[in-house]
């Protein structure tokens, strides 16, 4: 595929994607602009809402019915569910992780292979996760092994 | 029921490794009786085999949790180390499992112990940080995509 970038003085960014067909990578990179664009509604312990950019999200965590977002320096709570989260911007990077977490794949910093099939995840805000046995060949699967 | 969901998954396992011990020590038990020319073995032996694995492989659950991060892992590892010695040349020589066998067939099955033992721990160790290689630069790769 090949990409380009113009520099042109107009009133609003646009892209425009050029294709004899919608096959598969082009549906991607179309599901991939939507879930970029679509920002989560999150509020804060104040209840001040705010429309987070899925980019900023770390993880996100299931407690007693409630879903937390969790950024690098904030936590948020929202409406949806992690398998609604996950649904919504598993295109860009949300995977689940466990039961009760998701974690966004741009916010790992690195992973490191356990025993018993399990995988550690070190996030960019320093906290580990454990990947469990059973969600761990979906994440080698995700990220193509 | 959870409380004995997790004890059933931990027994699982744990006779996993159990099973995995004790046919190693039956094997070495077979060649050491061919040697010496018996070809039937003790109830009584193996019983006490299956019981000392069964004992080893339930402190080894403890020593390296599946479901819960590994903490103090060097320690754990010296401590692995030394109750497999305890537990498989310690067991033999107090119950006599390859008695009466030649020194040299003794030599043979204690060298052997101690090579499976190092690669054991040797293998599970590269493994596990070739894996993590792997999976970092497939995480990166997948990072820099989007």
């Amino acid at each position: 595929m090949k990409i380009t970038v113009e520099h042109v003085p107009v009133p609003e960014n646009e892209v425009v994607l050029r294709c004899p067909e919608l096959d598969e990578e082009m549906l991607w990179v179309l599901s991939l602009l939507r879930s970029g664009l679509q920002r989560l509604l999150v509020w804060d312990q104040e209840r001040q809402t705010t429309l987070l950019p899925p980019g900023e999200v770390v993880y996100c965590e299931s407690l007693e019915d409630k879903t937390f977002v969790y950024t690098a320096g904030a936590v948020y709570q929202t409406a949806l569910s992690l398998a609604e989260l996950e649904g919504r911007y598993g295109v860009v990077g949300f995977f689940r992780c466990g039961k009760s977490a998701l974690v966004n794949l741009h916010g790992i910093r690195s992973l490191r292979s356990q025993a018993g099939g399990r995988i550690e995840a070190l996030l960019v805000t320093g906290e580990k996760f454990m990947v469990s046995r059973h969600y761990a060949p979906l994440l080698r699967e995700r990220l193509g092994l | 029921m959870t409380g004995f969901l997790h004890f059933y998954r931990w027994g699982l396992e744990m006779k996993y490794n159990m099973g995995l011990y004790f046919s190693g020590l039956v094997f070495m038990k077979a060649i050491s009786d061919a040697v010496a020319g018996r070809f039937a073995m003790d109830t009584l032996i193996l019983m006490e085999m299956l019981l000392v694995c069964m004992a080893f492989a339930s402190v080894e659950s403890a020593l390296f949790p599946r479901h819960r991060e590994q903490t103090y892992l060097r320690r754990n590892t010296m401590l692995w180390v030394l109750l497999a010695h305890l537990a498989f040349p310690g067991g033999a020589a107090v119950m006599g499992w390859f008695t009466p066998t030649p020194w040299w067939m003794l030599l043979i099955l204690l060298l052997t112990f101690e090579t499976s033992l190092a690669a054991m721990w040797f293998g599970f160790h590269v493994a596990l940080k070739q894996d993590s290689r792997q999976l970092n630069r497939r995480l990166q790769q997948y990072q820099n995509r989007i």
